[in-house]
């Protein structure tokens, strides 16, 4: 899928610390436009620190990202918003504003730009929610969502500027069963559909693959082993075989 | 004691920098109105009932003590002068402050911080917005703005409480009990209240604010935050008018 062509995400030697605890010790990936990364590992190994690198809510100690060939590194705060606008995030609780209702929620990005009438906005908050196979819950809040709601509702808030990449922190989190297929199966339509790149962070391997392309899997502050669903079913590493095991 | 010491000035940078990032972005176009309303009617409206209880205790209980005291030197005709420089020049914006510390204080790091702790803050800003912009700059901008309206508010109040036991305890009479305290009592004295007030509006949310976004963990970490915010607060307001105190005696 990457026909030798500049990756759209780039990640090279990164390094962060937490409180002198070392956390990701030299991370190395590139994502391709289009593709869909799913990047796994047990909890607590740095998994969506690495995310939050991407759209640069953290800044690394060290090591270099670049989005769509721009490195981020020495960006103010306002330089990230054009990069946040180009690379949005769905957080692992969805993280809604609670004091907004659905439509208060996906309009926000849409009034944060401020050049669309509130006719064009209610057009696209309604747009939005069909593709998320929601419909006519605008003026529900947060707390009056299910967990697979909140993670629809956060979904469309996400893709509402139409970014060019999304990155997801545990999409599936906390979600019975038959919802995590529902939402897998929309992340995939969805990134069919629009066609954008796609980082997603789980622990859930049947997740993994109902979404990815390609497979990273974290261990000690690095990528340990990274390749298609085909190379992680054949590969000869210890952990991934153990994530495997686990996970069928 | 010198790590409490090193998390003291940490967290005194912490508030400086955020009131150079809400100082910045308090002058950025588009300015947030509505969220300002808001949050004047959060800040002043609502804290009208506990300032004004507060007062009027305050304003009676200071009578019968000053009554008391001064009756013993057959001075008690001066209560309405003495309650005028203690209530627009200390008690007025002091407890004011402490009230509204606690109030509005608490509840803007429990909202901040729970925002904080639920991703909502990393959500704003990976939406492209600020949250100082949206959240601190409307919340500090009213605190700041609302205070000396409080104030006054809490003054007229306190001075109605003294009014009130001047008249039924002391045996004092309604009209002299003001004509004597507006003779005697300046305009510097209620200015340097007002004054007092706008920065102890500041100090109280710029705090709150800070230790809300300094939130960590869950509903513990929010509580703690919290709490600390109030204590920080008080403590700010106490120590800040003995300076305030000193420099309004000395501008005269």
């Amino acid at each position: 899928m990457n026909n030798g062509a500049r990756p759209y995400i780039s990640v090279r030697g990164l390094y962060k610390s937490f409180g002198g605890k070392p956390v990701l010790q030299g991370v190395d990936f590139d994502v391709h436009e289009g593709q869909t990364l799913v990047i796994l590992g047990g909890s607590g190994q740095g998994k969506s620190v690495i995310l939050r690198h991407l759209n640069g809510l953290v800044a690394p100690d060290r090591g270099e990202i670049w989005i769509e060939g721009r490195s981020l590194t020495g960006l103010s705060e306002d330089q990230l918003y054009d990069v946040r606008r180009k690379v949005a995030m769905v957080f692992q609780l969805g993280a809604l504003f609670d004091s907004e209702t659905v439509y208060g929620n996906i309009s926000y990005p849409l009034r944060e730009l401020g050049t669309m009438s509130e006719k064009t906005m209610a057009a696209r908050v309604a747009e939005l929610l069909a593709m998320v196979d929601l419909k006519g819950i605008e003026r529900l809040y947060p707390a009056e969502l299910s967990g697979g709601m909140k993670k629809r509702v956060a979904l469309a808030r996400a893709i509402a500027l139409e970014p060019r990449a999304v990155l997801y922190d545990e999409p599936t989190t906390g979600l019975d069963p038959i919802v995590t297929v529902h939402i897998n199966e929309l992340i995939r339509n969805l990134q069919r559909r629009l066609g954008f790149t796609s980082v997603v962070v789980t622990h859930d391997l049947k997740s993994a693959f109902t979404v990815g392309d390609r497979f990273a899997l974290l261990d000690e502050g690095r990528i340990r082993f990274s390749g298609t669903a085909e190379e992680v079913r054949n590969t000869g590493d210890r952990l991934m075989q153990e994530f495997l095991r686990a996970a069928f | 004691m010198a790590q409490a010491f090193r998390r003291f000035l940490e967290q005194l940078g912490d508030v400086g920098l955020l009131t150079r990032e809400c100082a910045r972005q308090a002058l950025r176009r588009p300015f947030e109105g509505d969220l300002l309303i808001e949050q004047l009617d959060s800040v002043g409206v609502r804290s009208l009932n506990v300032v004004n209880l507060t007062a009027i205790f305050t304003g009676m209980v200071l009578a019968l003590q000053m009554g008391q005291f001064l009756a013993r030197f057959g001075a008690k005709i001066y209560i309405s002068r003495v309650m005028g420089l203690s209530l627009f020049r200390e008690m007025g914006p002091v407890l004011t402050a402490l009230m509204i510390g606690a109030r509005v204080g608490a509840g803007i790091t429990a909202e901040i911080g729970s925002m904080k702790v639920t991703e909502q803050i990393d959500a704003m800003r990976a939406l492209a917005s600020s949250p100082v912009k949206k959240l601190v700059v409307p919340r500090v901008v009213a605190t700041v703005m609302m205070m000396p309206v409080l104030t006054i508010i809490s003054d007229a109040v306190g001075l109605i409480g003294g009014l009130i036991i001047a008249v039924t305890q002391l045996g004092l009479g309604a009209g002299y009990f003001f004509t004597s305290m507006v003779q005697n009592t300046r305009l510097g004295d209620l200015t340097s209240g007002l004054g007092k007030s706008v920065f102890f509006g500041y100090l109280i949310a710029i705090i709150a604010c800070s230790k809300g976004l300094g939130a960590t963990g869950g509903a513990d970490g929010v509580g703690r935050a919290t709490t600390s915010a109030v204590v920080a607060a008080a403590i700010g307001v106490l120590v800040s008018d003995f300076f305030l105190t000193k420099l309004f005696l000395a501008i005269g």
